[in-house]
């Protein structure tokens, strides 16, 4: 998929993906799990040995 | 909605994903970055170290320095950062490891909750409240709001937007180009961090003493590695003008301030009004009456402005941007105990009212 959005487009792809999951953003956005809680995400990652992904809204 | 592109959803598949809209109990002195900010990304350990930040903006628009292409970059040359501390982790520490401290702790922000619940926190709230706090204590420094994280253009950088750390313009005279760094260079680091992005580099520039400095950077130029003089810059260097400052909320909590506000005229409206379409002038849509600053407006009153007024010309400037310009321009530039002249068409008529500047 080309990644040269419009600006406007691009926004509302980024906001559709830290906006959760939503009927309006696809299958794949929907499968996305977002986790709500810091503290508990920062937990899992150490775990799990992944980085952390934080989007403030 | 738009639907986020599928090498976005694959890139971000290799982290934790969180999502944060509300600021109630995020700690402040872990998940530091540019409160202003409606859309802010940080990337890293479960320990608390911040490997990359991303988002940032300009008076221009909120998406002018955002790109889905170098998002979708960062988080796949995150992993390689990643990888590489998982070998060797620097958990933060004592000293360096400060206590949490939230958005409730902040003096005026919890005597707020002490006497009305307030469920949501917005990102900028969290300025509002430091702000607030500061003038309190009489610590407020107008330098602080002014000098908070600065662009790259600060010391003469313009960088991409798909390739955030390309240099794409060196401005003449600048400390950058003093240093020796030229378009097409990318930087690798600045200040000794490693950055990938516009919001990395305005990191390691808010933390450089605003009293001026000398930052090493490392350069990559033409596929070799090279290590550059460091950017010096002056005192004052930090400081953001009216125009830059426009668009963050910090703007409205400076003073002094008009007490009224209102839209801009469309070209259709001005040509009625007999004025040029290039022309700047506002409506006056509001007259503040209303909280702790409802005395500007009273002010605004008693000098004469009203209602429907529209103002031409504000201490003789007509060329602001936006009413956020003039907004953040009265706030930046007036001195209080001053007058200010503020020109206006009404019922057809010109006029100019002279406006006291009060704190």
């Amino acid at each position: 998929m080309k990644l040269q959005l419009s600006c406007g487009l691009a926004l509302a792809a980024l906001a559709a993906l830290a906006a959760g999951p939503s009927p309006a953003a696809g299958d794949e956005a929907r499968a996305f799990r977002w986790r709500t809680d810091l503290d508990a995400a920062r937990k899992d990652a150490l775990a799990e040995g992944r980085p952390l992904l934080a989007v403030f809204r | 909605m738009a639907r986020p592109p599928q090498e976005l959803l694959e890139a971000a598949k290799a982290y934790v994903p969180v999502r944060v809209v509300n600021m109630a109990g995020v700690d402040l002195n872990l998940y530091v970055f540019d409160y202003d900010l409606t859309f802010a990304v940080l990337l890293m350990n479960g320990d608390g170290t911040i490997y990359h930040r991303y988002g940032t903006r300009d008076h221009t628009s909120g998406m002018s320095r955002l790109s889905m292409a170098s998002l979708v970059k960062l988080l796949k040359d995150s992993l390689e950062d990643h990888r590489a501390y998982q070998k060797a982790p620097k958990p933060p520490k004592p000293p360096k490891a400060l206590p949490r401290r939230t958005i409730e702790d902040i003096p005026p922000m919890a005597r707020k909750i002490q006497k009305k619940k307030v469920d949501c926190f917005h990102c900028h709230m969290v300025n509002e409240a430091e702000r607030d706090w500061a003038r309190e204590e009489k610590r407020f420094s107008r330098e602080a709001v002014l000098g908070q994280w600065p662009l790259p253009e600060k010391v003469g950088l313009k960088l991409g937007v798909d390739e955030q750390t390309r240099v794409v313009e060196v401005l003449k005279g600048s400390p950058a180009e003093r240093a020796g760094i030229r378009p097409g260079d990318e930087v690798r680091s600045l200040g000794g961090s490693r950055v990938r992005t516009q919001m990395d580099v305005q990191w390691a520039l808010h933390n450089a003493p605003a009293g001026g400095s000398a930052l090493p950077v490392e350069l990559l130029r033409e596929g070799d590695m090279v290590k550059l003089a460091e950017i010096r810059t002056r005192k004052g260097w930090k400081l953001a003008d009216e125009l830059e400052l426009s668009w963050r909320s910090s703007m409205w909590g400076l003073r002094p301030r008009p007490g009224f506000g209102g839209r801009p005229l469309t070209k259709e409206e001005l040509e009625k009004l007999g004025l040029e379409p290039d022309t700047w002038a506002f409506k006056v849509g509001y007259i503040v009456d209303w909280g702790e600053e409802a005395y500007t407006g009273q002010n605004a009153r008693k000098a004469g402005i009203k209602n429907g007024d529209v103002v031409v010309a504000v201490g003789g400037k007509r060329d602001f941007a936006s009413e956020l310009h003039f907004q953040s321009w009265f706030r930046f530039t007036r001195k209080p105990g001053t007058k200010v002249p503020v020109e206006i068409l009404r019922d057809g008529k010109r006029t100019t009212i002279e406006l006291p500047v009060v704190e």
